[in-house]
C-alpha cells in the first residue's frame, strides 16, 4: 500500500518558491524516462523508415519450421517458468515469514537481515555461483561421483532456470509477507483464540487474510523480474533454453532490429502489467527500501 | 483580568481588507483590524476560524489574496518573513532538534552576525528571563514540554522583535503548567514592553491575559474589544456562547427596556430594537438570582419570575452548577447554595445582566399571498376581480378586508378557461419544488409547481373557495381588542378587576373609557407572569398566523396573534406593554 | 508455562538460510582452490586473487563499476534531495504526476528500462560509453533517493523551516542549516541504496554502454565458462557488501 503523506495539507505560501528546486528533475525525467518509453512505443509501431506499421506485431506471431509459434512459445515459456518460480517462492517463503513473525522466534530481525543479505550481493555473481555448483564437473557432480552417481546435466534445463530464479528472488517473497505479518496486531490472534479458534482456524481466518497484501507485493516482486530475466537463462540455461528477455537482448545486441525488439518489450510490459493486475499487485516498491 | 497597561494609540500593525482562500475554501473574509504598540492582543475562536492564518499573514508565511498588511503604516505584503521584525512562537515549538538549547536561542543572532561574546551574553540573559539558566548545553530532546516552550519563547525574544506572535503556545501543556505560564507570559510582556499577538481557542486564557480580544468565526471577525466588554456585552450569540458558559434563548422586545423570554417579562437596559423584534438573549449562569416561586415582580403589567424544577445539581468546587427546567427551557445557573433535585424554585435576572443581541436566525417570514379584497355581498368576497363564496360573518357589505391565499392552495395549469390567466414572472427551484411568481389580474401571485416553467410564458391558476382566509383590515375596528376600562389612577386603568398600567397620564380618575389593544401587541407568557390570566378558548388559522382567543374570565376575551397553534383550554398569561394600550 | 516445540520451524529456517548461503560459501571456498576446475578441493591458494588483481580487464571493470557508482551516487543524492524538496512543495497534482512517472524505472523490468534508454542514445547520436552508462545510472538511482527523502520531508515539522525564516534566515540558509540536517537520515539511506543499486546493476549498463563494469565482465566471462578469478573477485565483493551492510545497520540502530 502506498503510505499516505502525513501533512498533505495546503502548502504555505512561503514554501512556494522551493517548488522550483524540482524543475531540473522534470527535464531529466522527461528526457530519460518519458521520451525513451515513448520511443519504445513509437519503434514498436514503425519500420526502419519510421513508417507506421503493425508488421512487428505480426512478426511476433511468426511460425517456425515445424509450425510452432516461435516468439509466442518463448513468451509463454518465460511466463510459465516465472509463474512456477513464483509459486515455489510463495510455498517455500510463506512459512519462513510466518515462522519469523511468530512471537516464539527471538532475534527475528537478525534472521530476516540474514535472509536479505545475499540479495545485496551482485546478482550476476550469485547466479554465477550456481554455475560452480551445478555446472559440468561442478560440485554437485563431484559429490554425486563420490556415491557413484552422475554426472547429471543440469545446466540447460528448465529446472536449472527455475532454481536460479527461486534462489535469486526468494528473499523478495519473504520480506513483504514478513513485514506485513510482523506489523500485525498480536491481539487479533489472541482475540481469535479467545473466541474459540484453533491454531489452524487462526491461521486460515486471521493471519492468511491479513497477510494478503504482503503476498500480493511478494508475487509482484518475484514474478516481474523473473519473467523479464535474461541473465539466468543465459548462464544457467546454457543457451539451450531461451526466454523472452534473451529474445529482446538478441534483437538489440546482435540482430540490431530495434523495431521488433521494442515490440517484444512492449508485449512483455503489457503481459507483466496484466499479470500484476491479476495478482491485484498493489505492491509498493517503496516498502522494499529497507 | 488583565492589568491596565499604558497603551498609546500608535498602530504597529494594521490589516486592511484581508481576504484569503485555499482553493474554494475561504478562510479569511475581509479582515480589518489594528494592533496598538505594547498591546497584548488575542485572536480567539474555534479551530478553523482563521485566527492562525491571520497570524501567519502577519508573520509573512502566507500571502493575503487581497488586502494590505501595514507595519507602522508601511505596507509589508511583499516583505519575506526573514526581513520582518516579527518573531513567532509556534504551537509545537519548532525547536531545531539538531541544535542544543543555546544554539537554538542563538540561531537568529548568528544570522545577524553578532559577535560571539554578545551572543553568549544575550543567550545567558534570555535563559535567565525564562527561568532556565544553565540549560544552554542541554539537548532539546532532554527538555520537558514546558521547558521547550520557554526555550521557544527565548529563541524568539532574543531577536528583540517589535511584535511577538504566539500561536497557541500553551496548547500542549497540562492545566497547571498552562496557568503558571499564562501569568508568566503576561508578566514578561509587561516587563519587556513588546506587543504580543496571541492566538488561542481557550477563552479563559484570552480573558486572563489580553488587553484586547478579537473573536473570530469562519474567517470573519465577530467582535473586537476589551475582555470585560466581550464578556459582558457580547455582540452576538456566537460570541456569548464562545466566551464563558451562557444561556442563550430566543426573546422578543415589545418596546425599549423590556424583553420577553422564557415565558416571563423582564426589564432590561437595551434599547433600539424594533417593536416585536426577535432577539437572542444571553444570561450568564452566575447572574441568576434564586427566589421562591411566589416572589413579587417589579415589572409593569407582567412578572419576571422563571419558575421551574431543579433537574440536576453538581458541586463544581467553588460553586454548584444547577440545571432548572422551566417549561420548554433549561437554565444552567451557578450559585453557592445547593438545591435538591426536584426542588421547585423561581429565578430572576437583573436588568444589567440581561444581554440582548440581534438574532442570528430571524424566523423566515411566511411566504404567502396577502391580497386586498372586498365583501361583495353576504357570503361573497371579491378578490382580484374574481368572486369567491365564503363566509363573511362579522363583516359589512362593501367592507374592505384582507385575504390570505396560501401558495400551496393555488393549482397551476395551462387551461385557457381557468379562473386566472397570466404569465410566469420567475421560476426558482427551492430544493423541493419550483416557486413561481405569476402576474395575473394586476397582482403578483406566489404559487408552487412540480415542473419547471419558462419565464414569460402562459400559465393559469385556479383557487378553491374554501382556501381563502378572510380577515379584517388591520386598521379596521374589528381587528383589535376593545376593552371597557375604569381609570383608577393617573397611570392605571382597571379592566374587569385587573389593574393595568398605561403610558399616557389621565386626569379623569373614575371615568369609564374604552381602550384598544392590537392582537400583535399582546404577548403570551407563562401562567402567573401576565397581567391577564386565561385559557385558550378558540384558535383560528389565518394563513400566516393564528388568532388565539383567550378567555380571561368575567366575560373578558382577548385576541392574541401567535405564530404557533395553541391547544384549547391551555393556560397562559398575557402581557401588554403600557405603551400599547390606546385610548379610543 | 508450557514449553512449545520450536525445533521444526528453526530447522526449516536454517535450511532456507543454508540454501541462500550455499552458493556464496562454495564460491568463497573455490576461490582458494588450487586447481581451476570445480571438481574436488585440491589445495589452498591465493593465486586467483593475485591474478584477478593483475588482470587489466578486471581492474578496468572494477574501476568503471566503482567510479560510476561513486559519481552516480553523489549526483543522484544531491539532485534527488533537491528534487524531493521541490516535489514536496509542489501542488498535489504535480506531486502525483511526478511521483508516478518516477515509479516507472523502479517498476519496469530492468531490460525494458535498459533498451529504452539505449534507443534514446542511439537516436540522439550519442556514442555509448562511460558517460551514457553514468547517465543511465543516475536515472535509475534518482527514484531511490527521491523516495527515501520524500517520507522524511513529510514527517518533518513544517514549522521548522518557517521558524528559521522567522528568525531571519534566508531560504537557502534555512534549507541548508535546518531542513537538510533533519532529513539527513533519508538522504543517507537514499545514497546507500543508490550506491548498491549502481554497483549491482547489469541489465541497464549492458544496453546503455559498451564499457564493461563488473557485472558485464562476469557475464561475458561466465558465458565462456567458470573462472576461479571471478570467484576471487566475488569473494572480495561479498565481504565489501557485508561491511557496507553492517555500517548501514549500525546507523539504523543509532537512528532508532
Amino acid at each position: 500500500m502506498k503510505k499516505k503523506a502525513k501533512n498533505i495539507g495546503v502548502r504555505a505560501d512561503v514554501n512556494n518558491r522551493n517548488k522550483w528546486c524540482a524543475v531540473p528533475y522534470y527535464v531529466w525525467m522527461i528526457i530519460f524516462i518519458v521520451v525513451p518509453l515513448v520511443m519504445v512505443v513509437f519503434f514498436s509501431f514503425t519500420d526502419s523508415d519510421y513508417h507506421f506499421t503493425t508488421a512487428n506485431y505480426e512478426k511476433f506471431l511468426t511460425r517456425g519450421a515445424n509450425g510452432e509459434l516461435i516468439y509466442v512459445t518463448t513468451l509463454l515459456r518465460s511466463l510459465g517458468l516465472a509463474l512456477i518460480a513464483t509459486l515455489i517462492c510463495l510455498i517455500v517463503g510463506y512459512p519462513v515469514a510466518l515462522i519469523l513473525s511468530s512471537k516464539r522466534i527471538k532475534r527475528s530481525d537478525l534472521l530476516i537481515t540474514a535472509i536479505m543479505l545475499p540479495t545485496w550481493m551482485n546478482f550476476l555473481l550469485r547466479t554465477y555461483a550456481w554455475m560452480t555448483i551445478i555446472g559440468r564437473n561442478g560440485l554437485l557432480d563431484t559429490l554425486l561421483a563420490l556415491i557413484g552417481l552422475g554426472p547429471v546435466e543440469m545446466i540447460g534445463t528448465n529446472g536449472a532456470i527455475i532454481l536460479g530464479m527461486v534462489y535469486n528472488f526468494l528473499p523478495f517473497m519473504i520480506l513483504p509477507i514478513y513485514s506485513v505479518m510482523a506489523k500485525m496486531d498480536h491481539s487479533l490472534v489472541e482475540a481469535a483464540t479467545d473466541l474459540g479458534a484453533n491454531p489452524l482456524q487462526v491461521f486460515l481466518r486471521v493471519k492468511l487474510p491479513l497477510s494478503m497484501s504482503g503476498i500480493a507485493t511478494g508475487i509482484t516482486m518475484v514474478f516481474m523480474p523473473a519473467a523479464s530475466s535474461f541473465v539466468i537463462p543465459n548462464l544457467l540455461g546454457g543457451n539451450k533454453v531461451s526466454m523472452i528477455g534473451n529474445t529482446i537482448e538478441d534483437q538489440f545486441k546482435s540482430a540490431g532490429n530495434y523495431n521488433f525488439g521494442s515490440t517484444i518489450a512492449m508485449i512483455l510490459m503489457v503481459c507483466i502489467l496484466l499479470s500484476m493486475l491479476i495478482f491485484n499487485g498493489k505492491g509498493d516498491k517503496e516498502e522494499m527500501i529497507m | 483580568m488583565a492589568e491596565k497597561v499604558h497603551l498609546t494609540n500608535e498602530k504597529i500593525i494594521e490589516l486592511k481588507g484581508i481576504n484569503k482562500s485555499y482553493g474554494s475554501n475561504k478562510v479569511l473574509d475581509d479582515i480589518n483590524l489594528y494592533i496598538r504598540k505594547n498591546e497584548f492582543i488575542t485572536f480567539l475562536g474555534p479551530s478553523g476560524c482563521g485566527k492562525t492564518t491571520t497570524l501567519r499573514i502577519i508573520a509573512g508565511f502566507e500571502q493575503a489574496d487581497s488586502g494590505e498588511v501595514l507595519f507602522k503604516g508601511k505596507p509589508i505584503n511583499d516583505i519575506p518573513p526573514y526581513n520582518r521584525s516579527v518573531n513567532t512562537v509556534f504551537q509545537k515549538y519548532a525547536l531545531f532538534p539538531h541544535l542544543n538549547v543555546a544554539e537554538n536561542i542563538a540561531f537568529g543572532l548568528r544570522i545577524k552576525k553578532k559577535s560571539k561574546k554578545e551572543i553568549a551574553e544575550k543567550v545567558e540573559k534570555m535563559l535567565e528571563l525564562v527561568g532556565l539558566a544553565g540549560y544552554g548545553k542541554r539537548s532539546i530532546d532532554s527538555l520537558s514540554g514546558g521547558q521547550q516552550q520557554r526555550i521557544a519563547i527565548a529563541r524568539a525574544l532574543v531577536n528583540e522583535p517589535e511584535i511577538l506572535l504566539l500561536d497557541e503556545p500553551l496548547a500542549a501543556l497540562d492545566l497547571k503548567l498552562r496557568k503558571d505560564m499564562q501569568l508568566e507570559l503576561k508578566k514578561m510582556q509587561q516587563q519587556l514592553g513588546i506587543t504580543f499577538l496571541y492566538v488561542t481557542h481557550d477563552q479563559e486564557e484570552a480573558l486572563t491575559m489580553s488587553d484586547t480580544i478579537v473573536v473570530m468565526k469562519n474567517g470573519v471577525i465577530q467582535q473586537i474589544g476589551k475582555p470585560t466588554d466581550i464578556y459582558n456585552e457580547p455582540k452576538n450569540a456566537f460570541v456569548a456562547d464562545f466566551i464563558g458558559e451562557s444561556n442563550i434563548v430566543h426573546g422578543i422586545t415589545p418596546h425599549d427596556n423590556v424583553v420577553i423570554f422564557g415565558g416571563a417579562v423582564f426589564n432590561c437596559v437595551d434599547k433600539g430594537f424594533a417593536q416585536g423584534e426577535n432577539v437572542d438573549v444571553v444570561i450568564r449562569p452566575e447572574d441568576f438570582i434564586v427566589t421562591d416561586e411566589a416572589a413579587k415582580s417589579s415589572v409593569v403589567n407582567g412578572s419576571d419570575i422563571l419558575r421551574g424544577e431543579v433537574t440536576s445539581n453538581i458541586f463544581k468546587g467553588v460553586h454548584y452548577e444547577t440545571v432548572v427546567k422551566c417549561g420548554w427551557y433549561e437554565w444552567v445557573l451557578q450559585n453557592t447554595i445547593s438545591h435538591e433535585k426536584g426542588d421547585r424554585i423561581g429565578l430572576r435576572v437583573g436588568p444589567n445582566d440581561i444581554h440582548i443581541m440581534e438574532s442570528e436566525i430571524t424566523p423566515t417570514p411566511t411566504r404567502t399571498n396577502l391580497l386586498v379584497g372586498k365583501v361583495y355581498e353576504e357570503g361573497v368576497v371579491e378578490v382580484a376581480g374574481h368572486r369567491f363564496s365564503c363566509p363573511t360573518t362579522g363583516y359589512g357589505e362593501d367592507e374592505d378586508v384582507d385575504v390570505v391565499i396560501r401558495p400551496e392552495d393555488i393549482v397551476v395549469s395551462d387551461n385557457e378557461d381557468d379562473m386566472f390567466t397570466g404569465t410566469v414572472e420567475s421560476c426558482i427551484f427551492n430544493g423541493e419544488q419550483y416557486e413561481l411568481v405569476i402576474k395575473a389580474n394586476d397582482c403578483e401571485w406566489l404559487a408552487y409547481s412540480d415542473v419547471v416553467r419558462d419565464e414569460q410564458t402562459f400559465v393559469s391558476m385556479s383557487i378553491a373557495d374554501d382556501v381563502l382566509f378572510v380577515m379584517p383590515k388591520e386598521t379596521s375596528h374589528g381587528a383589535v381588542n376593545h376593552f371597557t376600562a375604569t381609570v383608577t389612577a393617573a397611570d392605571t386603568i382597571e379592566i374587569c378587576g385587573r389593574k393595568l398600567k398605561v403610558a399616557a397620564p389621565r386626569d379623569d380618575i373614575g371615568a369609564v373609557v374604552s381602550v384598544s389593544v392590537r392582537p400583535q401587541d399582546v404577548y403570551v407568557v407563562d401562567p402567573g407572569n401576565g397581567v391577564f390570566e386565561g385559557t385558550v378558548a378558540d384558535v383560528e388559522y389565518k394563513g400566516i398566523y393564528y388568532n388565539v382567543y383567550v378567555d380571561c374570565g368575567d366575560g373578558l376575551i382577548c385576541k392574541v396573534r401567535a405564530n404557533e397553534e395553541w391547544d384549547r383550554s391551555e393556560k397562559m398569561g398575557l402581557y401588554i406593554h403600557p405603551l400599547d394600550i390606546k385610548f379610543d | 508455562m508450557k514449553k512449545k516445540k520450536n525445533g521444526l520451524p528453526i530447522l526449516y529456517i536454517a535450511l532456507i538460510i543454508a540454501f541462500l548461503y550455499l552458493p556464496i560459501l562454495v564460491m568463497i571456498l573455490y576461490s582458494f582452490n588450487e586447481t581451476s576446475a570445480t571438481g574436488p578441493f585440491t589445495g589452498f591458494t591465493v593465486k586467483w586473487y593475485e591474478s584477478a588483481f593483475r588482470n587489466q580487464k578486471i581492474l578496468d571493470a572494477l574501476a568503471v563499476t566503482f567510479s560510476i557508482a561513486g559519481i552516480a551516487t553523489v549526483v543522484s543524492t544531491v539532485f534527488g534531495t533537491l528534487t524531493a524538496i521541490g516535489i514536496f512543495n509542489s501542488r498535489m497534482l504535480t506531486q502525483k504526476i511526478v511521483t508516478n512517472v518516477t515509479y516507472v524505472p523502479m517498476l519496469n523490468p530492468d531490460i525494458v528500462t535498459g533498451i529504452s534508454i539505449m534507443l534514446l542514445f542511439v537516436y540522439a547520436g550519442i556514442p555509448r560509453g562511460y558517460m551514457t552508462m553514468l547517465m543511465a545510472h543516475i536515472t535509475f538511482c534518482l527514484p531511490y533517493v527521491i523516495f527515501s527523502v520524500l517520507p522524511k520531508l513529510r514527517q518533518l515539522d513544517p514549522n521548522l523551516y518557517e521558524a528559521a525564516l522567522d528568525l531571519g534566515a534566508r531560504p537557502g540558509y534555512a534549507l541548508g542549516r535546518v531542513v537538510i540536517p533533519q532529513i539527513m537520515p533519508g538522504i543517507i539511506t537514499g545514497a546507500l541504496l543508490a550506491f548498491t543499486m549502481s554497483i549491482d546493476d547489469f541489465a541497464i549498463s549492458f544496453f546503455t554502454s559498451d564499457e564493461a563494469n563488473l557485472s558485464i565482465y562476469v557475464y561475458s566471462a561466465a558465458k565462456r565458462g567458470i573462472k576461479p578469478e571471478i570467484n576471487a573477485i566475488s569473494t572480495v565483493v561479498f565481504f565489501g557488501v557485508l561491511a557496507l551492510l553492517i555500517i548501514i545497520n549500525f546507523r539504523k540502530k543509532k537512528e532508532n
